[in-house]
């Protein structure tokens, strides 16, 4: 919204207040000025309207504020409110729902021509096209009271009008020369025959007011702010007109501007007052008396503000008083915003100035209950992860329906911002690996990276959302996978999970899939999807972060075994079919209670290793808890398990 | 005899002193103390002498050895300490340090400052429906405020709510406010979500801190002094706050803070637009609709809330110009940010 200092001074003195001040102390009241600009002899603000202050939508308004942050006058003149002669015209309003009161009055004999440069430069100022003075005052008088107005060429109407829904598929050109097809969302203002003008939102070509013109009507009406909402939405127009019908007109301004509107065409263009119509129910603002109470004021607002200033200020803002038992105050009709005690506290304070409120810190008080807090266990997986080299990526929740690489069903968007963006992600992996992506193009090849995000998928009864965690390692090396693998499980145990199972299994779009146990994934990425997305060997666990915090423990001390440990190398080569488990189910039946670990020192796949068999080299680590083992007691259980090892179908000792 | 040993005690000094290498030195040594040097043969002349010169000459002979020993020593010393130095100039092995994304730092810290004065932490869900997001919090479902939160609806059927992406943190206060009675003080991290389209400074996903407290007496002068806190902490004890008026439909009154410029110090800058103000945050008292509706008793109870966008914040103390910088994950981006 725009407003110019010449404007404003119709009607209040601003001598001595320069346009800075004056956007400065608008500003710290609520009315943000976010430019103020010269233009020849005037200054033109630009301000921001907040949507509960369609008041200040009018010039008027804008005065009414100035001259309570000012203590200046406010003059507006007297208008002559004719009604006589009652217009022979049929106004037929099809619901008052969407429109509780239309008005007409009719001019005849008007002479259209350009605008007096005054009047030009009072629109143009504030960004509104000059047409003519007819059209032109039509304006004025809107930015003047807020209240919009049309004019029609009254020879280019019929004899009924009515305001109506549109019926699906009429159609109306308007006046910026675009043909719209109008549905039953769309309010219309229409005679006998055809739609005349789009009501509140914009005016239709036919009718329009020319240079050719000689009879006009001038068309004054509220309407239903959701109607004129859901009309401009469905047709995507907005205008000065919708924008203030949508945050409500002042009713009691009505009449004032349609028939200043009237005293100026009269004035300008000549003509003859021809008669009044009105349809609908007469319309009054009802604002009803607050208590007012200044020690709930102060207490509310921590301010020690006294009640005579804070009266003052209601009045500056035309509030009235009315003091009985207890202080009753009532807002300016044109203040319908105002309903509560706080809403007198804020006309008060903002007056009064908010850098006058004291800065002080209260005693926080709150139930101290339930502080079990995932937020917490969160930040803490956090920093076990960048311990532990992955980096905390943060990617996007919404992604296109193409990029589900899942077979879960997703959730839709109902309004995507692109078609490419549409569904709610069911799994969170999918944006590590643009992350990777993102990396790999930059010359980075090895990657570790997690997130912590919510995922969103369908189920029978509705939907579900579940916070995840996915962790991943994009490198150039497959056998890394079993780096990665290490960590997950420093970073488990570090949650208090020691042992888990891992179940093979398929998974769409991983060559290799496993889970762990039910609260968890881990895979390799299928190589011809890597391979699309420009990517090498990607691993990915994803787990069900709500299960790790259920499960959560603290750790208990366990006794350190002091004894000595003895180590012994064993080299093998398994069929890559075998899975290691039944390699371990071996080492723990032969080694007992002498085993204290066992690791893989060493993966060899080189020329001596037969085709379809992975080389390798096991450490086993022997140990009592209860005494000192002799070297000949390890040599006989590790000649055993040798043995063992070595009958086993598809294992091959080297 | 005198002035030879002195000469020789002189020439050694001079040659230890030179000396670079290990190797160089061990020959010295075998030069000066060895079975053909001087001393040694000296030595073996000493019963060939006068028996009267003998004790001069042996103290002489004993003298010279130890001193020259002495110097082997410190040069032997010196040499290897020599050996065992490094070059700290060297270039480091270039190693790499796995980093927690900026927006979880500044998440943290703002959360860790109100924790500090008795706020707790809490999350919400991020699909919400348009009772929680917009009706309980005093925003009527059509109506022009409602504008500013545009908002990505889901295709979720349901009998009662529509479902949708959360468009700010707000809908967990009304959600804690429910579960929790009195008094009351949370702040809310979180990812929320509005239908803009990309650019440096916007973001269809963004993250928001929500905070609130309610009591019998919180008022409009606690929720300066809680913000002046906070905002201090974070930048600086120098910044400074202006509360603006302002309008949001769940608060009553409402304003907007700005903080004065930490960059420009107020002269004007292009961060700043000139102004010297950045605005940072909105806030005020809890609408007394929403403490309705949340079953407070508005008689019985007031309190103040304020959100703020967390890009917007870390953009301002890490001076990021481009919000995209964010989700795009660039390792050299990440990188350079540390909790301090």
């Amino acid at each position: 919204m725009k407003f110019s200092l010449k404007f404003l001074e119709e009607f209040l003195n601003l001598k001595g207040i320069t346009p800075a001040e004056l956007a400065e102390k608008l500003t710290m009241a609520g009315l943000e000025v976010s430019q103020v600009e010269r233009k020849e002899e005037d200054f033109v603000f630009e301000v921001e309207v907040t949507p509960n202050r369609y008041d200040l939508l009018s010039i008027i308004g804008i005065a009414y504020e100035v001259s309570a942050l000012f203590k200046k006058k406010v003059k507006i003149p007297k208008v002559n409110l004719r009604s006589q002669p009652l217009l022979n015209l049929s106004l037929k309003i099809e619901n008052q729902g969407d429109c509780p009161l239309y008005t007409a009055r009719l001019i005849k004999g008007v002479k259209v021509s350009p605008s007096p440069g005054w009047l030009k430069h009072r629109l143009t100022n504030l960004g509104i096209n000059s047409v003519n003075n007819v059209v032109d005052i039509t304006n004025y008088c809107m930015l003047k009271w807020g209240q919009p107005l049309h004019a029609f060429d009254f020879d280019k109407i019929g004899s009924i009008i009515s305001v109506r829904r549109a019926q699906k598929g009429e159609k109306l050109l308007c006046i910026d020369n675009k043909e719209r097809e109008l549905s039953s969302e769309v309010l219309v203002i229409a005679d006998e025959n055809k739609p005349l003008a789009l009501a509140g939102i914009i005016g239709g070509h036919d009718s329009e007011v020319s240079l050719t013109t000689k009879n006009i009507l001038i068309e004054a009406a509220v309407f239903s702010p959701l109607t004129i909402r859901r009309g401009r939405r469905n047709l995507g127009v907005e205008s000065e007109s919708s924008y203030r019908f949508e945050r409500g007109v002042n009713p009691l301004n009505l009449e004032k501007a349609s028939a200043s509107a009237c005293d100026l065409i009269l004035k300008l263009a000549g003509g003859e007052f021809a008669g009044y119509k009105r349809a609908g129910k007469k319309l009054s603002a009802k604002p009803f008396w607050i208590k007012f109470d200044i020690q709930r004021l102060n207490n509310f607002l921590g301010t020690k503000i006294k009640e005579k200033q804070a009266l003052q200020i209601l009045k500056r803002l035309n509030f009235s008083l009315k003091k009985k038992t207890s202080i009753l105050v009532k807002p300016p009709s044109y203040r319908q915003d105002i309903k509560f005690f706080e809403d007198l506290a804020e006309e008060v304070v903002r007056i009064w100035g908010y850098q006058e409120i004291k800065e002080t810190l209260p005693p926080i008080r709150r139930n101290l209950k339930g502080e079990a807090s995932f937020y917490k266990f969160k930040e803490k997986i956090k920093d076990k992860l960048v311990n532990l080299g992955f980096s905390e990526a943060i990617t996007f929740s919404i992604i296109s329906e193409r990029e589900n690489l899942t077979s879960y069903k997703p959730l839709f968007l109902e309004n995507p911002l692109r078609k490419g963006e549409n569904i709610l992600r069911p799994e969170v992996f999918g944006g590590l690996l643009k992350v990777f992506q993102y990396n790999v193009y930059r010359k980075e090849k090895e990657l570790e990276f997690f997130e912590i995000a919510e995922s969103f998928f369908k189920t029978n009864s509705g939907f579900k959302e579940k916070t995840k965690l996915v962790i991943g390692k994009h490198t150039q090396n497959i056998d890394n996978f079993y780096y990665f693998k290490g960590k997950l499980e420093v970073f488990l145990a570090d949650c208090g999970i020691k042992e888990f199972s891992l179940k093979e299994g398929n998974r769409p779009a991983f060559s290799d899939y496993a889970l762990i146990e039910d609260w968890g994934w881990v895979g390799v990425l299928d190589k011809e999807i890597s391979r699309r997305l420009d990517l090498e060997n990607v691993f990915i666990a994803e787990f069900d972060l709500e299960e790790l915090y259920r499960r959560r423990k603290q750790p208990y001390f366990e006794e350190i075994v002091h004894f000595p440990w003895v180590e012994r190398d064993i080299s093998l080569a398994k069929r890559k079919e075998l899975r290691f488990g039944e390699i371990e189910d071996i080492i723990k039946t032969q080694a007992g209670n002498f085993l204290k670990e066992f690791r893989i020192v060493d993966i060899y796949k080189g020329e001596k290793i037969p085709s379809g068999f992975i080389g390798f080299t096991l450490r086993i680590f022997y140990q009592h808890k209860q005494r000192t083992l002799s070297s000949e007691e390890v040599d006989k259980v590790h000649f055993q398990l040798r043995e063992a090892l070595a009958q086993k179908e598809g294992l091959i000792l080297r | 005899m005198q002035e030879d040993f002195q000469k020789l005690k002189q020439t050694a000094e001079r040659d230890f002193r030179k000396v670079q290498t290990l190797e160089e030195l061990e020959a010295l040594k075998v030069k000066f103390l060895g079975r053909n040097s001087f001393l040694a043969q000296f030595s073996k002349k000493i019963p060939l002498l006068e028996p009267s010169l003998r004790p001069q000459a042996g103290r002489l002979l004993n003298e010279a050895k130890s001193f020259i020993t002495a110097l082997w020593q410190e040069r032997k010393k010196e040499l290897n300490l020599q050996q065992d130095k490094i070059d700290l100039s060297f270039p480091s092995y270039s190693l790499r340090r796995a980093k927690l994304h900026p927006l979880t730092l500044v998440i943290r810290e703002i959360c860790s400052i109100f924790e500090r004065i008795g706020f707790e932490i809490q999350e919400g869900r991020e699909i919400e429906d348009e009772w929680h997001n917009f009706t309980a919090l005093n925003i009527p479902l059509e109506h022009p405020s409602r504008d500013a939160f545009d908002t990505f609806y889901l295709n979720i059927p349901s009998k009662r709510y529509k479902y949708l992406l959360r468009s700010h943190t707000s809908p967990s206060q009304i959600r804690l406010m429910r579960k929790r009675k009195p008094p009351l003080a949370f702040v809310v991290p979180g990812r929320v979500y509005r239908p803009d389209n990309m650019d440096a400074s916007h973001s269809f996903m963004f993250h928001q801190i929500e905070g609130f407290a309610v009591d019998k007496d919180i008022n409009f002068s606690h929720l300066k002094g809680v913000l002046a806190y906070f905002v201090q902490n974070l930048f600086s004890s120098e910044v400074k706050l202006r509360f603006r008026p302002h309008f949001f439909p769940f608060t009553e009154p409402s304003a907007e803070v700005d903080i004065s410029c930490f960059i420009c110090k107020g002269k004007g800058c292009s961060v700043c637009k000139k102004s010297g103000w950045l605005e940072i945050l909105g806030c005020g008292m809890i609408h007394p609709e929403v403490l309705s509706s949340c079953g407070i008793s508005p008689k019985k109870y007031q309190g103040f809330a304020f959100g703020m966008g967390v890009e917007r914040i870390t953009m301002l103390k890490y001076r990021i110009n481009d919000i995209r910088l964010f989700f795009e994950n660039d390792l050299r981006f990440l990188e350079q940010f540390y909790e301090v």
